[in-house]
C-alpha cells in the first residue's frame, strides 16, 4: 500500500541525509580536526614556541626498504641534523630565512618560523644502523634497509 | 500527483539552494580567458593560482558558496569570504578554491563552475593541475612536461595548433575529472593543462609550466619569473593546505592517476 511504503521511503531518505551529513562531518573533522569534548584531533604543522614547522613527509615501501622522503625547502645541506634511534628517525633542518607571518590569527601574529623538523617512527623490521640519505634541490630521501630482507634461493 | 514527482519536485528545490554565485564586480561576456585553479596533485593549480592573481594584478571580483562545502569563511582584510573565490583583470576571470574539496563536495561544487562559466561565456576555459610522479621520479626531472585533455574538438585543434601533447592513455581523478566529464557532456570546451608533479608536496616547479602553457594558449604574456625565484618560500608557505589536499586526495582516488590503465588502446 503507497500509505504504508511512504514512511519507509521517507526513513530511507533521513537516513541517507543522515549518512551524507556524517560522512561530511567526519570530513570536516580529519581536514580541521574534530570538535571541543570529543577526543581532539587537532594537531598543526607548526610550533610557535620552537619557531618550526613540521616538514611534510612521504614514506614508500620496496621489497627491501622504506624510502623517506621529506620536504625541505630553503634548506642547505650543511644545515640538516638527522639522527637516528631503533624506533625513530629524527630530522631537524635550519632554513636559510625565517618565514615571517604579521597579520595572520590571534596567538600567531608576528609570528617567525626558522626551521623544520620531522621525527617518523621507524617499523620494526627497519636496520636502523645502516640508514642512508642524500639531499638534493630540498627533497631529503632517507633510505631504510629491512633488516630480514629476502634472499633468492636457487633450485636444484 | 504521484509521490515520484514530488520527490523530484522537492529534489529540485534542493538542487537550487545548492550554491549562490556572487559577483561584486559584474564580468562582461565574452571578453575574458577563465581559468579554474584548485588544490590538487603537488597544489599545482592552487599554486599557479596565486602567481596569476599578483603576476597579472587581479582583483578579487566575486565568490562561490557552496551548501555542501565545509562550514568554513576566509578571512582577508577584515571580511569574511567563502573559500571559493572569482579573481579577474581586463583578460582573464579565474576561480580558485582556497580550501579542498571534499570528495562529497566535488560534484555539485564542479557543476556550479560550469553554470558560471556558461552564463559568463569566456573566450576560453583552462584547468590547470598536477599529474603526480612518486617523488624519487619527479625529483630527477628539471623541466616537468605538460599534458592536456580536451573537452571538445575546437580545443583539441587549439591544443594540437600550440604543440602541447596530449595524454593519450590515463586517468584522471578528483574534482577535474568531473569536470572533464560533465563538460564533454554539455559540449563546454575546455582544455585541462596538467604538470608532471609531486603527489603531496607543493610543487612551484610544475605551476610555472603549467602558467607557461597557459600563456601559449591564450596568447598572452604571462612571466612565470616570480614563481620560479620564490619557488622555495611558496613550499613552505602552503605545507598546511597541501597536508590537508593530501588527506582529500586519499578519498578521491588521486593515487589512481599511477595505475596502468586496464583498457588500453
Amino acid at each position: 500500500m503507497p500509505e504504508a511504503k511512504q514512511p519507509k521511503k521517507r526513513k530511507n531518505e533521513l537516513e541517507r541525509i543522515d549518512e551524507s551529513v556524517k560522512a561530511l562531518q567526519s570530513r570536516f573533522d580529519e581536514l580541521f580536526g574534530s570538535p571541543v569534548g570529543s577526543k581532539s584531533r587537532i594537531r598543526t604543522l607548526w610550533d610557535g614556541d620552537s619557531c618550526c614547522l613540521e616538514a611534510l613527509g612521504d614514506v614508500r615501501e620496496t621489497e627491501t626498504e622504506y624510502i623517506v622522503t621529506l620536504d625541505l625547502p630553503m634548506v642547505n645541506k650543511k644545515d640538516i641534523e638527522l639522527t637516528t634511534s631503533d624506533e625513530h628517525i629524527s630530522v631537524k633542518a635550519k632554513m636559510r630565512e625565517e618565514v615571517h607571518y604579521e597579520r595572520w590569527g590571534t596567538v600567531q601574529r608576528e609570528i617567525r618560523f626558522r626551521s623544520l623538523s620531522k621525527k617518523v617512527s621507524l617499523p620494526r623490521d627497519a636496520d636502523s644502523e645502516h640508514i642512508k640519505a642524500e639531499f638534493n634541490e630540498g627533497l631529503l630521501e632517507i633510505h631504510v634497509p629491512k633488516k630480514n630482507r629476502q634472499r633468492q634461493v636457487l633450485i636444484d | 500527483m504521484s509521490d515520484e514527482v514530488m520527490e523530484d519536485k522537492d529534489v529540485m528545490v534542493v538542487q537550487e539552494t545548492l550554491f549562490e554565485i556572487v559577483e561584486l564586480v559584474e564580468q562582461p561576456k565574452g571578453k575574458k580567458h577563465a581559468i579554474i585553479a584548485l588544490p590538487d596533485a603537488g597544489l599545482v593549480g592552487t599554486i599557479a593560482g596565486m602567481h596569476l592573481v599578483q603576476a597579472l594584478n587581479m582583483e578579487l571580483v566575486g565568490y562561490i558558496d557552496a551548501a555542501i562545502m565545509p562550514p568554513v569563511a576566509v578571512i582577508h582584510n577584515r571580511k569574511a569570504r567563502p573559500p571559493i573565490q572569482l579573481y579577474a583583470n581586463d583578460d582573464f576571470l579565474l576561480i580558485v578554491s582556497e580550501i579542498p574539496l571534499p570528495a562529497e563536495a566535488m560534484r555539485p561544487v564542479s557543476t556550479a563552475f560550469l553554470q558560471y562559466l556558461h552564463e559568463v561565456e569566456p573566450k576560453s576555459i583552462t584547468a590547470l593541475g598536477g599529474t603526480p610522479l612518486p617523488p624519487a621520479l619527479r625529483s630527477q626531472i628539471e623541466v616537468p612536461e605538460v599534458y592536456a585533455v580536451a573537452t571538445t574538438e575546437s580545443v583539441y585543434d587549439r591544443i594540437m595548433d600550440k604543440k602541447i601533447k596530449f595524454l593519450d592513455e590515463g586517468i584522471v581523478a578528483g574534482a577535474y575529472a568531473i569536470i572533464l566529464l560533465e563538460a564533454q557532456r554539455q559540449r563546454i570546451p575546455i582544455a585541462y593543462i596538467m604538470a608532471q608533479a609531486f603527489l603531496n608536496f607543493p610543487d612551484p616547479g610544475a605551476a610555472a609550466e603549467t602558467v607557461k602553457a597557459l600563456s601559449t594558449l591564450t596568447e598572452i604574456p604571462i612571466s612565470t619569473k616570480a614563481l620560479v625565484e620564490g619557488a622555495e618560500e611558496v613550499r613552505v608557505r602552503v605545507r598546511d593546505l597541501m597536508n590537508q589536499t593530501a588527506t582529500t586526495m586519499q578519498t578521491s582516488s588521486k593515487e589512481q592517476e599511477f595505475q596502468i590503465p586496464a583498457f588500453y588502446s
